[in-house]
């Protein structure tokens, strides 16, 4: 087991390094002119403030980046500085990226968990249901949603809540983390939380309607599999109640694919909503990196890049390894 | 010879069965069948199998209706439907046009004589009538003092003034002789003269003598330029220098040529005194009509208006006729005296050609009139009073977010475009850059997937890798920063959908190629594979005519549920204004458009269709993919 891991967390730092070459040969051939052009507007935009010049944050770019090397060159540079943490200044936010990063990431991950453990505690028991019930009504009706789910777009179904929630029926505001009269130095924590919780109203919602599809289906074909195997018949044959064949029986073993599943997308919950955030004008690690990325600002989105695949990688691995830890049958080779 | 015998004979057999039988139908004694019959089984094709058990899928059959009414619309649509994507649609609008402004010039005309001097008090004719009327003691003439020259202002007429130089310039004292230098003075009045400039004191600028009731008046100088003398004009000498008023010349017709200074200055000259005069040659005389002086010629047809109030069009220029300033004078007279503010009337207003700003013409050459109720509205600004005449119009205007009516069925968008129109084109785009961006990645991960599964080994695990790596990369912030790139980069429109679907293409093959793989792993092992390389066949037709078609159920199934993702995608990105660009329409650029918060409150009508309508096509994508799946391989139930 333990070779395994090693193993496949080797695998894991290969992959990571070739990805992270693609992407930073993609930044690194990014037109001049366009590097260019962003840092002179990120001068003349921070220079009456006492910024940086245009000069100085190429020079910046360079010596965190490597860009005035050779492409090979310049990404041990990189590399070698982003395995200290090290990932330079953000040219939009004006303050080293792990600063920024650390700022925002909870709102991401509050927001991610909330809508990760709704998720889950609306889409296993459908899923199950709907594999117990196959062909009838209620399959047809969680196949529908899910299917719908999973099919609409983002922006869609956020500008449907907004218009439904924050328009209509003005329940809710329309974005943004705070309401207007919110005053963060006389609040208390309570009411701290509760206004929180009112803004993240919305986008939970957003993307609880968006994931419990996906889950649904998973549960539902891995419940009917497994319904269709020989113990589950020979459960029922040697008289044990319904519930104790679907409750026992079935659902245990219909978990150890969900729980892998769900393993691994654990890490996503740092990764942030990218739509749902900006839309909502969420202050978490997907709208931060939208930002970042329209503005042109190289090193956040260098770092995100690696926070992205970093977190895509440690979700398979994890889903892997809880694979071969979860089902004993599971014979690691 | 035996072998036709038993043909023979069971053909005979046959042939008799097939009577009984259909003297069984006949008489109607239906016998059933029996449970061991063949006609029992219908064996069918396993294309066909496939085709029933796709086609008795209710939720496939839905999305396959869906998806067929989507083509229809977004494909054949723009056969029936009227309007093109680009046609820019225009409203009449009833909007209050500025005709002409009325008022008082804010300024005097001067009109100076020939040969005469009045430079020096040209340019202050404004204030010494203001200040002269500011009297208000009907006082008609009044000397003003300006340094060392002096002007008198004479009321002629009402609101015509002249202006004439009483004073100035008349000699010189030279220091070094202590004579006149210059002018021709009385011998009394140079003695005088001499004396003063003696008796001077230190630091004296000048002194100012009344000799004989005329004013002289001396101004030191230094030794080079000697001391100068100042004095009035004897009245006989004074002329009249420069005529001011306030009143307008108007043009009888706006194609009356312009009139010269020289002309202006007969006509007001006689406006104050003989209302006749006499210019190169032609006699002329002034008529009073209601406010209006009006110049006619000997013939007694008009040639110009003096008036008051200077009447002219939004531009500021004379193109009106000598009537509707006559008219407006009147107006002007009344609300004045009424005290009102706003005054209608209707009157025949000639009809303008919007482009060329010149006058529509009938058949017979007389400018088309139409009558328009025209209202006056007094308006007060700084000081200056300005009667601004108004009438409705029918403007043509874009029609910009029009409500849905019968003529646009979804309204008009922020461009004036149909917004059907737009719907119609911009699912084209979407459903074509869905297939292509499709059939780019299954031809790339067939490629890669064919190439690792068959070969095995260490190819394998190099492609395996690459699609790891691949797999690893996030599509979502890529496509951003290549779409922030372009538009850093201006790039045009067309060149960047191309663009965006290569990118797409490229990052989304990786998930093809495992699935092509893992198929032709376990495919290549099968004896019919065993078989084509006993026949000698080369590895690339082993690979794409025997592999990968038996991967066609797959594959079809990814495609399917592909399209319905890539739609997604691209819809996404236009919506954040990074994917297709105005002015091409998708479905997501359309919703784009409409995305900020007040847009979104009143422009339901525009952006809830466009969204039903990506969820409908992703909906029906993935219905579809479903029923297929289900159909190629029904034992597994996804």
């Amino acid at each position: 087991m333990g070779k395994f891991i090693v193993k496949r967390l080797l695998l894991c730092v290969v992959i990571f390094f070739f990805a992270m070459f693609l992407i930073y040969t993609l930044i690194y051939n990014l037109p001049s002119s366009y590097v260019e052009t962003t840092a002179r507007e990120l001068a003349a935009a921070t220079s009456k403030m006492g910024g940086k010049t245009y000069q100085e944050w190429l020079e910046q770019l360079n010596a965190d980046y490597g860009m005035n090397k050779g492409l090979v060159a310049g990404y041990f540079t990189w590399l070698g500085k982003a395995l200290q943490g090290k990932f330079g200044d953000s040219w939009k936010w004006n303050m080293p990226c792990t600063e920024k990063f650390s700022k925002v990431i909870w709102n991401s991950f509050i927001l991610g968990l909330i809508s990760f453990i709704f998720e889950i505690i609306i889409a296993i028991p459908l899923g199950v249901i709907a594999a117990r019930k196959q062909y009838s009504i209620t399959d047809y009706t969680v196949t529908v949603i899910s299917l719908v789910g999973i099919s609409l777009p983002t922006f869609f179904i956020a500008t449907v809540f907004k218009l439904i929630f924050a328009i209509r029926l003005k329940w809710f505001d329309i974005g943004g983390m705070h309401s207007r009269n919110f005053i963060a130095s006389t609040a208390t924590g309570w009411e701290n939380f509760l206004d929180l919780a009112k803004h993240f109203f919305l986008p939970a919602l957003t993307l609880i309607f968006l994931s419990i599809g996906g889950l649904m289906r998973y549960t539902r074909t891995n419940m009917l599999e497994v319904l269709n195997a020989d113990y589950i018949r020979t459960a029922r044959a040697k008289g044990l109640s319904e519930s104790k064949v679907i409750g026992l029986h079935a659902f245990r073993n219909t978990l150890i694919p969900v729980v892998t599943l769900l393993g691994g997308t654990l890490p996503g919950l740092f990764s942030g909503a990218m739509i749902t955030e900006t839309l909502f004008s969420i202050e978490g690690i997907g709208y931060v990196s939208y930002q970042s990325m329209v503005g042109g600002d190289i090193p956040f989105t260098m770092f995100y890049l690696s926070l992205m695949s970093v977190l895509t990688l440690l979700g398979n691995l994890i889903a892997d390894v809880l694979y071969a830890v979860v089902d004993p049958r599971v014979r690691v080779n | 010879m035996a072998d036709n015998n038993n043909i023979n004979l069971l053909n005979e057999k046959l042939k008799a069965k097939e009577a009984a039988e259909r003297a069984k139908n006949q008489t109607g004694t239906d016998e059933p069948m029996k449970l061991d019959d063949a006609a029992r089984v219908k064996v069918l094709s396993p294309a066909r199998l496939v085709a029933k058990r796709f086609f008795r899928n209710k939720l496939a059959m839905v999305g396959l209706v869906i998806l067929i009414i989507l083509f229809a619309f977004s494909f054949l649509g723009s056969l029936v439907y009227p309007y093109s994507q680009f046609q820019k649609f225009t409203g009449t609008n009833k909007q209050d046009r500025e005709y002409a402004v009325s008022g008082e010039p804010s300024s005097v005309y001067k009109y100076v004589i020939d040969g005469s001097d009045v430079s020096g008090g040209k340019d202050f004719v404004d204030s010494f009538i203001i200040e002269m009327e500011k009297n208000g003691d009907g006082t008609t003439s009044q000397v003003f003092s300006l340094g060392t020259e002096k002007y008198r202002l004479t009321k002629i007429y009402e609101n015509l003034y002249t202006l004439s130089k009483t004073a100035g310039y008349a000699g010189k004292i030279d220091h070094l002789t202590g004579t006149i230098a210059e002018g021709t003075f009385d011998d009394e009045v140079a003695a005088e003269l001499i004396n003063t400039w003696n008796s001077r004191a230190k630091g004296d600028k000048d002194a100012v003598i009344t000799i004989g009731g005329i004013e002289y008046m001396l101004v030191y100088g230094s030794k080079s330029s000697g001391t100068k003398i100042y004095s009035d004009y004897p009245e006989d000498q004074i002329k009249e220098g420069l005529l001011a008023t306030s009143l307008v010349f108007d043009k009888a017709s706006p194609d009356a040529p312009d009139i010269s200074d020289d002309f202006r200055i007969s006509a007001l000259n006689a406006l104050a005194g003989e209302r006749q005069f006499t210019f190169e040659g032609k006699d002329y005389k002034i008529v009073n009509e209601s406010g209006e002086e009006l110049i006619e010629d000997a013939a007694g047809n008009v040639q110009f208006g003096i008036s008051k109030y200077a009447t002219r069009d939004e531009l500021g220029q004379d193109t009106f006729d000598i009537d509707f300033k006559k008219t407006m004078v009147g107006i002007i007279d009344k609300i004045e005296a009424e005290g009102l503010r706003e005054y209608n009337f209707t009157y025949n207003v000639p009809q303008l050609n919007p482009e060329t700003r010149e006058y529509e013409y009938d058949e017979d050459g007389n400018i088309v009139l139409q009558e328009e109720d025209l209202t006056v509205k007094r308006k007060e600004v700084a000081g200056e009073i300005r009667y601004h005449v108004q009438y409705l119009k029918n403007t043509e205007v874009y029609s910009l977010y029009e409500k849905p009516s019968w003529n646009h069925w979804l309204g008009t968008d922020g461009d004036g475009y149909d917004v059907l129109a737009r719907i119609m084109y911009g699912g084209r785009i979407s459903l074509i850059v869905g297939f292509v961006v499709v059939i780019l990645e299954t031809i790339l991960g067939v490629i890669m997937g064919g190439i690792a599964g068959f070969f095995g080994g260490w190819v394998d695990t190099l492609i395996m890798r690459l699609v790891d790596i691949f797999y690893c990369i996030p599509t979502m912030p890529i496509m951003i920063i290549i779409a922030s790139v372009f538009d850093k980069l201006k790039m045009a429109p067309y060149q960047r959908l191309l663009w965006m679907m290569g990118v797409l293409g490229v990052l989304g093959w990786s998930g093809i190629a495992r699935l092509v793989r893992g198929q032709i792993l376990s495919l290549r092992e099968q004896e019919f594979m065993t078989a084509a390389e006993a026949t000698g066949l080369k590895t690339g037709r082993r690979i794409f005519k025997h592999l990968v078609p038996n991967v066609m159920p797959q594959l079809i199934v990814s495609m399917t549920m592909g399209l319905g993702s890539v739609i997604l995608m691209e819809s996404t990105l236009s919506y954040l204004g990074l994917g297709v660009k105005h002015p091409y329409a998708t479905w997501g650029n359309i919703i784009n458009s409409v995305s900020d918060i007040e847009a979104m409150k009143s422009y339901v009508y525009i952006w809830l269709p466009v969204g039903l309508l990506i969820s409908l096509a992703v909906i029906a994508f993935n219905f579809v993919g479903d029923g297929l799946r289900d159909a190629f391989d029904p034992k597994m139930k996804r």
